[in-house]
Formats: C-alpha cells, structure tokens, sequence
C-alpha cells in the first residue's frame, strides 16, 4: 500500500515537471509573439501516460513593456497552467521578467486549493531554485547599497592585530 | 528618475556609518539644528543600549540583579524584541550577550573565544518587563544588535518629522528607512562576498529594508549571529533582506531569518524577504520588491 501510494506520488511529480516545463516553453513562445504586441493564448495537450486529465496554460500578460534593442519587450510576463487533478482544476503560475532581451527574474508560485495539491505543487516550488549573481555597482545607476553594517574601527583594529599576531 | 537629495549628511555612531538625505527643499539653519538634535539622540541611544561601553545601562544591568528604569524608547524596544523571542521560539533574544561575548565580541573586541561559553538562557527565568520598568531576576549581558540599530534608525526618521521634513532617507549602513517619496529610491543589495558587487536593486518609496549578513563582523570560525539553539553562530544563509514599515521591525525579522523560516514569523508580523543561500540560490516572498540579477545557467548538485 505504501509502495502504491510513493507511486503515486512519483507519477504526480513527474506530471506536475512535465507541466511546469510546458508552462515554461508556452511562456517563451507567448514573450516571443509579444513582440508583435498581440495578446496572445495557447493550449497545450496533457503528454501521455500521465494521469491528469487536462493541462491548459493561459493567461500570458505582460507588464510595463517597452520595446529593447533585443527586439522582445522588456517586462514581466506571467502565464499559469492549469491542469486536472482528483480534487478538482488546479493551476500554477509562472513569471519571467525581461530587460534587454535577457530573463533578469523568474518565480514559480502555487496556486493549488487542494491540501494534497499544494504539498506537490510546493515540492516542486521549492525545488525549482534561483541562482543569483553579482554585477559590479559601476554598472547601475543607484542611491544607496545595503550590505552588512560597516563595522566599527575597533573591530576591524583587532583582526589587524590578530592577523598580524598569526603572521609572526 | 531617481530622486536626488536636496540635504545630506554623514555621520559614525554606535560604531558604524550613517547617511541622511532630505528630499525637498530645507534652510540650512533648519538642517544645522536637526543634525545637532540627532547627534544628542544618538549619543544616549549609544549611552544607554551599548554593550560596549563601560557606562551604559546595559553594562550596568549585566552586574547586578535588581529593577531597573528604562527611557521612553526601552518599552518599545524591549516589546519588540519579546515579540520576536515568541515568534522563533527563543531565537532571537538580547540574551546572546554573554555567549556572543563568550565567543570573543566582547567589549574589548578580543575577538578570541573562551574556553567554555555561556548557553543562551531563557527570557522569564533571566527578566521580566512592566511597561518601562525592567526587573533582572540574575545580571546577564543583554545585546539589542539585533534590532536596536533599527530602531535607532526610525527614531532618527521621527524626529526629521518633527523638524518637518517629511521626504528622506535614514541610512544606517544596512538598514534603511525611506518615507514619503513618489518613486523609489533605487537600493543595491550588496554581494556577500564582493562589496563592489550587488546581487540586485530593490525599490523602496516608503518603507524600510534591512540587510543582515554576517560576512564582515567575523573572526575565526565565528561571526555575530548567534542561534541560541546550539550558542553558535549560525549557517547556512549568506544575506537576509527584509522589507517592512519600520525599520525595527524589519532589522530584527532580518536575523530571525537566519534561525527560522519566514512562515513561523508571517503570522506575527507584515513584511517582505529575501534569503540568499550559501549556494547563491534564493528564495523570496511574492511581494519583495527588487529586481534581482539572475544567474541563467545552474550549477551542479
């Protein structure tokens, strides 16, 4: 029963990747055809052998888009998908945001009613991670930077010292 | 556009750097007198609070058991900090005085850990709070790094309202308190390991954004924040940024989230957060507002 039931399990993560993975595609595909600034809808068909009934992804938007010399609107888009479930319709929502033609963020949230749903839809959030990386303050107009508190002369005074303690 | 600002100021306090800016027009004379006014507040918010200073009520109240008057900002911030000690359970608490002391941040910045360092002990069995009068059951070293620059931060942020500048921006060197401006100020979340770099810009018109990392009060195999768990420096997180009305409020949920996971704390308090992993991956609440540079490609497991 237990094995069933891990099962199970599987095949709805495996279901809820290969959703996401479509989401994402139609998400491209719907930025692309935004460059033609048409409002744009598409379905998808579920894949085989998975047990949902229906996927659907809709609802792609963009906001404050300007046009970029990359040729795609900069912006973020969001699409959600939706797909059958025993418990009902569920959905997840996806949004890319562009600059310059680049995806400079992304999230996956879950939107899921269902208790059952939204412990598989939050495994998934979850795994579906964001790598940061660092560019150099040089680049960017800004105010102020928020880091660590700079930290007081007598602080740094005593790594000196133990650093210089360590060197002898 | 991003605003610029019409007056500035720079300061050292509490030992770090501060940085006021007034976003509408403001006499000289006004801004003379405003900044003579914050200097007095921030030397007695040092005198009282500091751990590091022979003089200060906390020293005082680390040497003898015994009642204790606290001024009009104590409640307030002794308040928040209960507050924050229920929401984690004890995870953040002024009592990781004597262990972060223990571990060598002590008052003469030996920076060299004791032999045995002293747990974390519980709020009721160490003190009790009856509005501004602060009963010590035992004398135990009581550290307000957690939220007490915050909370500076805002009182300095009261009285440029006072003054009647109503457009500024409190920098206390990581935590940040902005009001009354139309479009953001645009804010670098600095790179915890190159501070020539930022990891994003986050975009604050009226509210506050702290920044807590551990990655420059640092010595040996410790740093400042300490999980009462374990009496250890925690790890795991390279930054926390949060982002509430106050700054208080957000500079203590910023090393909460250190030690707990943002739903334990979402149901006490109104905030936005972002958590950057020693992988560099992320995780952010819906709301949290900065644009973030986003790696494309992941590294391996």
């Amino acid at each position: 029963m237990e094995d069933q039931q891990s099962g199970r399990k599987r095949q709805i993560i495996t279901t809820l990747a290969v959703l996401i993975v479509i989401v994402v595609i139609v998400s491209a595909a719907a930025i692309a055809n935004k460059k033609g600034d048409t409002d744009n809808t598409s379905a998808v068909q579920p894949p085989s052998g998975s047990q949902s009934d229906s996927m659907t992804s809709s609802e792609s938007s963009s906001s404050d888009a300007t046009a970029s010399e990359s040729g795609y609107k900069d912006g973020t888009y969001n699409t959600s998908g939706s797909y059958g479930t025993p418990g009902g319709t569920e959905s997840i929502e996806v949004s890319v945001t562009l600059k310059d033609g680049v995806v400079t963020d992304s999230s996956v949230t879950s939107k899921a009613k269902d208790a059952e749903s939204k412990e598989y839809q939050s495994m998934f959030v979850g795994g579906y991670k964001q790598y940061v990386t660092g560019k150099k303050i040089n680049d960017i107009h800004l105010n102020r930077v928020a880091g660590s508190s700079l930290t007081p002369e007598g602080f740094n005074d005593a790594i000196e010292t133990i650093q210089d303690q360590a060197k002898a | 556009m991003a605003p610029e600002p019409q007056q500035q100021w720079k300061f050292e306090a509490i030992g770090t750097h501060f940085w006021i800016g007034a976003y509408q027009p403001l006499d000289d004379v006004t801004w003379q007198r405003l900044q003579t006014t914050i200097t007095d507040m921030v030397e007695k918010f040092d005198a009282t609070w500091s751990r590091f200073r022979s003089d200060s009520l906390v020293t005082r109240i680390a040497q003898q058991a015994g009642e204790y008057h606290l001024p009009a900002e104590g409640r307030e911030l002794l308040q928040l900090y209960r507050a924050l000690y229920e929401a984690t359970e004890g995870a953040v608490t002024p009592l990781v005085g004597n262990t972060l002391s223990d571990l060598g941040y002590d008052a003469q910045y030996s920076l060299q850990p004791k032999s045995s360092v002293r747990p974390v002990l519980p709020w009721d069995e160490v003190m009790r709070l009856d509005d501004t009068k602060l009963t010590m059951l035992q004398p135990a070293l009581l550290d307000f790094g957690a939220a007490g620059k915050g909370l500076l931060v805002d009182r300095i942020g009261k009285q440029l309202k006072k003054a009647g500048v109503s457009v500024y921006c409190v920098d206390g060197s990581g935590d940040m308190l902005v009001r009354g401006l139309q479009s953001g100020l645009q804010i670098g979340i600095e790179h915890p390991e190159d501070p020539g770099s930022i990891i994003g810009v986050a975009y604050i018109n009226d509210g506050a954004i702290c920044v807590s990392a551990p990655n420059r009060r640092r010595w040996g195999a410790s740093h400042h924040i300490i999980d009462p768990q374990v009496s250890a420096p925690t790890r795991g997180i390279r930054t926390v940024a949060v982002q509430a009305h106050d700054a208080a409020v957000a500079d203590g949920l910023a090393t909460a989230l250190f030690m707990v996971p943002p739903e334990r704390l979402q149901p006490a308090f109104d905030f936005d957060y972002l958590v950057l992993y020693d992988d560099y991956s992320v995780a952010h609440s819906p709301g949290f507002p900065a644009q973030l540079f986003i790696r494309q490609e992941t590294p391996d497991a």
